[in-house]
């Protein structure tokens, strides 16, 4: 399947513009399959929501070629991401830009609940593939 | 201000061995499945795989959030902003630590504290670091 995708290069990508947006419902299984993975003692872990926004995980219609570095995080979140229950992700791509001739995207980040209450938000710049 | 004893000056040091078993328990569980941190002849040029730059954050935010009394408010109302300076690899031995910034008094949101906070490898080289905004109240003040 992932062959008929196009893909996502720097030249293409717009900003402003919505690369993923999905609803994932929240499992006990997933919960905790995230919190063992990164030694958490209890969870939910702190950035579990943050792993979804990856975007070679979560831009489900774009080929997101391999060997991008990441260069930044910031993440925020504001209440606790509730187990068995539906959430929206929503990346947008906010800022492009050349640095030492090297070619990097921010992509913004927002989870929400079912009624639009914001959960965490964060920003990944990428130092994107060639 | 004199800063609340429940707010301290660092946080005790967490040292963390980075394994393959993890790196791959983390690529099954939030799906970051590259080749270049599962596949160690993918990257026989380049010293093996490495983990994933969220991985390494994650455990750092678990580093604060076991550094703290009240970890819902980490959840709650907790923020990180860090940059990713070098990768790390299976067998690295890192430390994270953090380190108050500023007396609360100063800050221009009073009702958190701002850590300096980073990984580093044993060879003192920060690879992760940045700063995390956490809550007064994670503190129990």
């Amino acid at each position: 399947m992932s062959a008929t995708l196009p893909e996502l290069t720097f030249d293409c990508i717009v900003v402003g513009e919505t690369y993923a947006e999905r609803d994932i419902d929240v499992t006990d299984e997933m919960v905790a399959a995230y919190a063992s993975a990164v030694g958490a003692k209890a969870p939910p872990a702190y950035l579990m929501a943050a792993s979804w926004s990856v975007p070679r995980v979560s831009f489900l219609k774009w080929q997101v070629p391999a060997g991008g570095i990441h260069a930044r995080q910031t993440w925020q979140s504001f209440r606790t991401i509730p187990s068995g229950g539906r959430v929206r992700l929503r990346t947008t791509a906010r800022e492009k830009f050349h640095s030492k001739s090297r070619p990097y995207v921010v992509f913004e980040s927002v989870i929400e609940d079912h009624a639009g209450g914001v959960l965490a938000r964060g920003e990944m710049t990428i130092l994107w593939p060639r | 201000m004199t800063r609340p004893p429940s707010i301290p000056a660092r946080f005790a040091e967490f040292v963390w061995t980075v394994t393959q078993a993890q790196i791959d328990a983390y690529a099954a569980a939030a799906g970051a499945n590259d080749p270049i941190h599962i596949d160690p002849a993918g990257r026989a040029d380049s010293g093996g795989t490495i983990a994933q730059g969220m991985l390494v954050l994650a455990v750092m935010a678990e580093y604060v959030a076991d550094s703290v009394s009240d970890r819902s408010s980490w959840h709650e109302n907790g923020a990180i902003d860090v940059r990713f300076r070098a990768p790390a690899r299976p067998g690295d031995r890192l430390s994270v630590q953090a380190a108050l910034m500023e007396e609360p008094s100063a800050e221009p949101d009073e009702g958190s504290v701002s850590y300096e906070l980073w990984c580093e490898n044993p060879a003192g080289i920060r690879i992760v670091a940045g700063k995390a905004r956490i809550p007064l109240a994670a503190f129990n003040t």
